[in-house]
């Protein structure tokens, strides 16, 4: 008797159980309420794209959850998925790129969200008196308009591709801002977007708190109720946070910190790598750098396999271009070769010596010694200087260095930032090597209307590169995010190791 | 402002014989083991070129990151560094400074303290103005913006460090001038007729210049700590010259996983303050009339 | 009366010498808070201007006494990177700063009183020679250093405290200091030292005293003498250096904050100077001057009204 009744008890509780898994949001589906805790390296900059730029990693992050996007490329899925624009599409002359905007949007100030607001926010960039630092990289674009409330287009002075790979990305121009906080002026610390998280408070030094927006247009897929994140320089600290629980989320480029967290059950590792990397910049306008001879040398002289290894542990990719693990360009680029290197010197036959630049931090000291260290091994002095980041900064702007380190930044449209290093008119050619032959390719490069066009050209530029040795790649950048492994729905960004919460849970 | 006071209540205090005494016995053992480790140091940093170190910013990177061994007493850091090498020669930097600094900090000090201690009046009030306003920044502030101006380096960096000891031997000479100056002996010189040099550095100066010498070693430790601070954040002096702070600042981030490498000059740079501050104190205690608290 | 008019105008003028020293030092450091700015397409007309806008571009010591004109009224400037107030990101970061070095000083109280009456009332004996060699270890240990083992034992080893978990106080009481402990405790293992031998130093002078000798005489028991008898009168002089430390610390807690990420004023200042932010910097070490001879301003006042022969010398010297 009482077996029967356990067992129609069990086959009760059975049914029932499947019945429950059935319904949404059922035990080990998307849980819906809690907070998640990010542990940022930096405090962000500001949410002003007009005060601060594109911004930096831990601002675009930040802001992500707050705006919205135009579009968002989905990297675990490849695909580009419609955010604020339903719909987009070019003209046939690809001159003009047209958005179709959702209806029915609200920016979290109650501001509702069309075209105008879109239109708004980039004449504010593009807006000749604005001193932003964007404006420059933007000549390309004639100007923006709104047909209608729901159309957004940009209007181009020839095909530019590099604005859409952008706009599927993090960067502050995407991120859209409401018209009325940025007409207010508070927008820079009290910003107001339309995104999945509205802003609740910034505390200078110490965390920017954020809760759940339910008016977001896919509000469904919003699980968590609050995200804090916390500004954390040190690293250490950061890993200590995620290992004692009171971090969710951390960025690391720590080779020790990944090494373990890989290796933990306790911590899932995502990870993603970039376009772009670090560079070591001549200038080519400085003796003995302006022999293309002894450039060469040094290329060949610099080992980026010792590098990787003693700076990075491994945990950055080895690069001989900067357009990321996808292309497949051969950039005819130097080899660590130190016999080779010492032959050219011995042709170019005067002793060489040199400064080297660096910033005054670990990484700065690290590579600073190993500069010395390679170039020493085939007879050049090197005497590296090091400053703070504001010095090296204007020092290497000013041109008044003769060697030093560099970054090639994340983006997936890359195209404008190398035409800016590489362009005989551009001020931002900091290795200040003028060819007419790359000025002509860069109009090429920066017109071409297809992928397959724009990648084959932008190899050959990096070809022209390494063959005038004006730089070359020190290490191309790779991203870490670690999480609990109760933590899902991550996502890494296309670009700068942003992280993207919106759709994120915790179990 | 507050320094009279203070000295007042702390200088009032005189110590018994019982008390001096059992100062005597108590840091005996002590004294000596500190002496004999600064004699070590001393010596193993003057003579560091000629001991046969491998060269402290010889990069290897095959060889990153070892255990202590037979080839490499203390290991070698993340860039393949040995690291007994960087820290006797970091002990160069570090104790050069740490004598520079209060050097300088002394002979000016017990300049300006002599003269404001004596004189007195709106000179002593000029003086003591010019030291609280040193005093109202705090030092590593001032450090770091001086060593930003100026770059780092060492004559940079001992020349501000030596500048920003000048108020508390100022303080130290002061106090001690005020109280001699009150004694009879030099009420006596004064009487014969004895000009105000003579008296200020015949008379005063060789009895204020022993409790300022005894400060003047605890000094030193506070200097090697200051530099070492300096360097942690990341100035002092330039790569490749290693100093004890930045050998430690390096080696925090691989705490975990080769903990030797910030723990040798850890304990290196501990044992030499350590060893400053007890044969300071000592001296301290055994030769200075007035008892002048850690300020 | 005079004393404190005295005091007072000192004060003023330490203060005002203070702001222009700092000026005059933060505008002379190299690197340009323009070229941040301007970031990555710094043409020369876009620094220039930047530069005008900021009022970079006019003479020190007119920058200087606008600036001064203004912090006065209580407008302490903008942030040149980011925009903030600096007057409020300076006073929403002061009582993170406070709190540690309040709780730096009631740990450091915490070890100095024990020890310190142990020390003076077995002055001489093996206790007494015992702490005097642990208070010169502690001694010895630079903040930096100390924080950093503290981190290693308790945080990476032992897991115990939180590395660098700053909880406000609007998380909870026990969160909120849990977060302090081992920062307050790197400072707290120098500045205990200082107090304990000025308690014992006073306390052997106080034993000594003929009050004390009656009261032995008199058959009360030791514990007695020592806790109602001879304690109140040493602690004056800690007090007073107490006092002092804290007016201190508030730039001594730099480093400290650095490491355990407390956001506070000490943290601000470094981002700050690493950053060339002009405004912040010439505004956090101008507060922390204020602050400084402030508390030595109370406390000169505080030992006038206990001393008299303080007041009279001030007015007759």
């Amino acid at each position: 008797m009482k077996t029967k009744k356990l067992g129609a008890l069990a086959v009760a509780a059975t049914l029932a159980f499947c019945l429950l898994l059935t319904l949404p949001g059922a035990a080990w589906a998307q849980k819906r309420g809690g907070t998640l805790t990010v542990g940022l390296e930096s405090e962000p900059q500001g949410f002003d794209a007009a005060v601060v730029g594109t911004g930096d990693g831990s601002t675009q992050t930040v802001a992500l959850a707050i705006h919205d996007t135009l579009l968002w490329r989905d990297t675990t899925q490849g695909k580009l998925l419609p955010m604020v624009a339903a719909s987009h599409a070019f003209t046939e002359d690809k001159k003009k790129l047209i958005f179709k905007i959702r209806e029915g949007m609200k920016f979290h100030d109650g501001t509702p969200f069309t075209a105008h607001a879109l239109v708004f926010f980039w004449n504010r960039i593009l807006d000749p008196n604005s001193k932003n630092t964007i404006r420059p990289f933007m000549g390309p674009i004639q100007g923006v308009s709104a047909p209608d409330d729901h159309t957004f287009q940009f209007e181009l002075k020839h095909p530019w591709l590099a604005l859409f790979k952008n706009l599927g990305g993090a960067n502050l121009t995407s991120a859209i801002p409401s018209p009325k906080a940025l007409e207010s002026g508070t927008q820079q610390r009290h910003p107001v977007g339309a995104g999945p998280f509205r802003f609740k408070s910034w505390t200078g030094g110490d965390r920017i708190v954020l809760e759940r927006n339910p008016d977001y247009w896919d509000a469904e897929h919003v699980y968590l109720d609050q995200v804090v994140f916390r500004f954390l320089p040190d690293e250490q600290a950061r890993y200590a946070g995620l290992k004692s629980g009171e971090l969710d989320v951390i960025w690391t480029d720590r080779g020790i910190s990944i090494e373990k967290a890989k290796s933990d059950p306790e911590l899932t590792v995502l990870e993603k790598e970039g376009l772009g990397g670090t560079i070591y910049i001549m200038n080519t306008t400085k003796p003995p750098l302006d022999n293309p001879q002894v450039r060469q040398a040094l290329a060949h002289a610099f080992n980026q396999e010792a590098l990787r290894k003693v700076v990075y542990r491994n945990t950055r990719p080895f690069i001989r271009h900067p357009f990321g693990p996808e292309s497949t360009c051969d950039s005819h680029y130097r080899e660590h070769d130190p016999t080779r290197a010492r032959a050219l010197l011995a042709e170019y036959g005067q002793p060489v010596t040199l400064e080297s630049l660096h910033t005054n931090n670990s990484r700065g000291q690290e590579s600073a010694a190993l500069i010395q260290q390679f170039f020493g091994d085939v007879g050049v002095q090197v005497k590296p200087v090091l400053f703070d980041q504001t010095t090296y900064f204007k020092k290497i702007l000013t041109g008044d260095f003769v060697f030093s380190g560099w970054r090639i930044g994340d983006m997936a449209g890359i195209e404008p930032q190398l035409s800016a290093l590489t362009h005989s008119q551009s001020s931002y050619n900091i290795t200040r090597y003028k060819s007419p032959e790359i000025d002509k390719l860069l109009t090429e490069y920066r017109t071409a209307d297809t992928e397959e066009k724009s990648d084959a050209l932008g190899c050959q530029l990096i070809q022209r590169v390494n063959d005038a040795a004006t730089m070359f790649f020190g290490t191309g950048n790779h991203y870490y995010v670690l999480t609990r492994k109760n933590v899902k729905n991550v996502q890494i960004a296309i670009s700068n190791g942003v992280i993207r919460i919106a759709e994120a849970w915790k179990e | 402002m507050v320094d009279i006071t203070t000295e007042k209540a702390v200088g009032g205090m005189a110590l018994s014989a019982s008390e001096r005494v059992g100062e005597r016995h108590r840091l005996g053992v002590m004294f000596w083991l500190a002496v004999l480790w600064l004699v070590l140091i001393s010596t193993l940093a003057a003579l560091a070129p000629w001991l046969g170190l491998p060269d402290p910013a010889r990069i290897d990177y095959m060889t990153t990151q070892l255990k202590p061994s037979a080839a490499h007493w203390f290991g070698t850091d993340v860039l393949g560094r040995d690291i007994l090498s960087r820290v006797i020669y970091g002990a160069r930097v570090s104790l050069l400074v740490g004598v520079l600094a209060p050097g300088i900090g002394m002979s000016v000090g017990t300049l300006l303290g002599l003269v404001a201690g004596y004189y007195r009046g709106r000179v002593d009030t000029a003086i003591c103005t010019g030291i609280d306003i040193l005093l109202a920044v705090p030092g590593l502030v001032l450090l770091l913006l001086f060593s930003l101006i100026f770059g780092g380096g060492l004559t940079v960096v001992s020349l501000s460090l030596g500048f920003l000891f000048i108020p508390a031997f100022t303080r130290v000479a002061r106090a001690n001038t005020l109280v001699y100056t009150s004694r009879d002996f030099v009420t006596a010189t004064q009487a014969l007729g004895a000009g105000d040099l003579h008296i200020l550095f015949r008379t005063l100066l060789p009895n204020v210049i022993i409790p300022v010498v005894a400060f003047a070693l605890v000094a030193v430790a506070g200097a090697i700590v200051i530099e070492g601070a300096l360097s942690f954040l990341g100035l002092s002096v330039e790569t490749p010259i290693p100093t004890w702070g930045k050998t430690i600042s390096e080696g925090r981030e691989y705490l975990e996983e080769s903990p030797h490498i910030c723990l040798f000059p850890t304990a290196v740079m501990f044992l030499t303050v350590l060893s400053f501050n007890l044969v300071g104190d000592t001296l301290r205690s055994r030769y200075a009339d007035v008892q002048f608290s850690n300020l | 009366m005079r004393f404190i008019i005295l005091r007072l105008r000192r004060l003023l003028l330490v203060m005002f010498l203070v702001s222009l020293l700092t000026f005059v030092l933060v505008n002379w450091l190299p690197g340009d808070v323009a070229y941040q700015k301007a970031g990555m397409e710094a043409s020369k007309e876009l620094v220039q201007s930047i530069r005008q806008e900021l009022g970079l571009d006019q003479p020190v010591l007119l920058r200087f006494v606008k600036w001064l004109g203004a912090f006065v009224t209580g407008d302490w400037g903008r942030s040149f990177l980011t925009g903030e107030d600096v007057r409020e990101a300076i006073l929403s970061r002061f009582p993170v700063s406070f709190e540690l070095m309040i709780l730096a000083q009631l740990i450091a109280l915490g070890l100095a009183l024990p020890l310190g009456i142990i020390s003076a009332t077995r002055a001489g004996g093996l206790a007494d020679r015992a702490i005097a060699v642990f208070a010169f270890f502690s001694l010895s240990i630079p903040s930096f250093m100390g924080a950093i083992l503290l981190i290693t034992f308790f945080s990476l080893l032992l897991g115990l405290l939180p590395a660098t978990d700053y909880q406000p106080l609007s998380a909870g009481l026990w969160a909120n200091l849990r977060s302090f402990i081992l920062p307050a405790l790197s400072i707290a293992l120098v500045e205990w030292t200082v107090l304990m031998r000025v308690l014992r130093a006073e306390m052997i002078g106080v034993l000594q005293e003929v009050y004390i000798l009656v009261a032995r005489a008199k058959g009360l028991p030791r514990w007695r003498i020592i806790f109602f008898h001879a304690l109140r009168p040493s602690l004056f002089t800690m007090i007073t250096i107490l006092g002092l430390q804290v007016g201190g610390l508030l730039g001594g807690s730099l480093i400290v904050e650095s490491i355990f990420a407390l956001p506070g004023v000490g943290r601000l200042l470094i981002q700050a100077i690493y950053s060339r932010d002009f405004m912040i910097i010439q505004g956090v070490v101008t507060f922390i001057a204020l602050v400084y001879v402030l508390v030595n301003f109370l406390v000169d006042m505080l030992y006038a009204v206990l001393d008299p022969r303080i007041r009279m010398e001030a007015d007759h010297g």
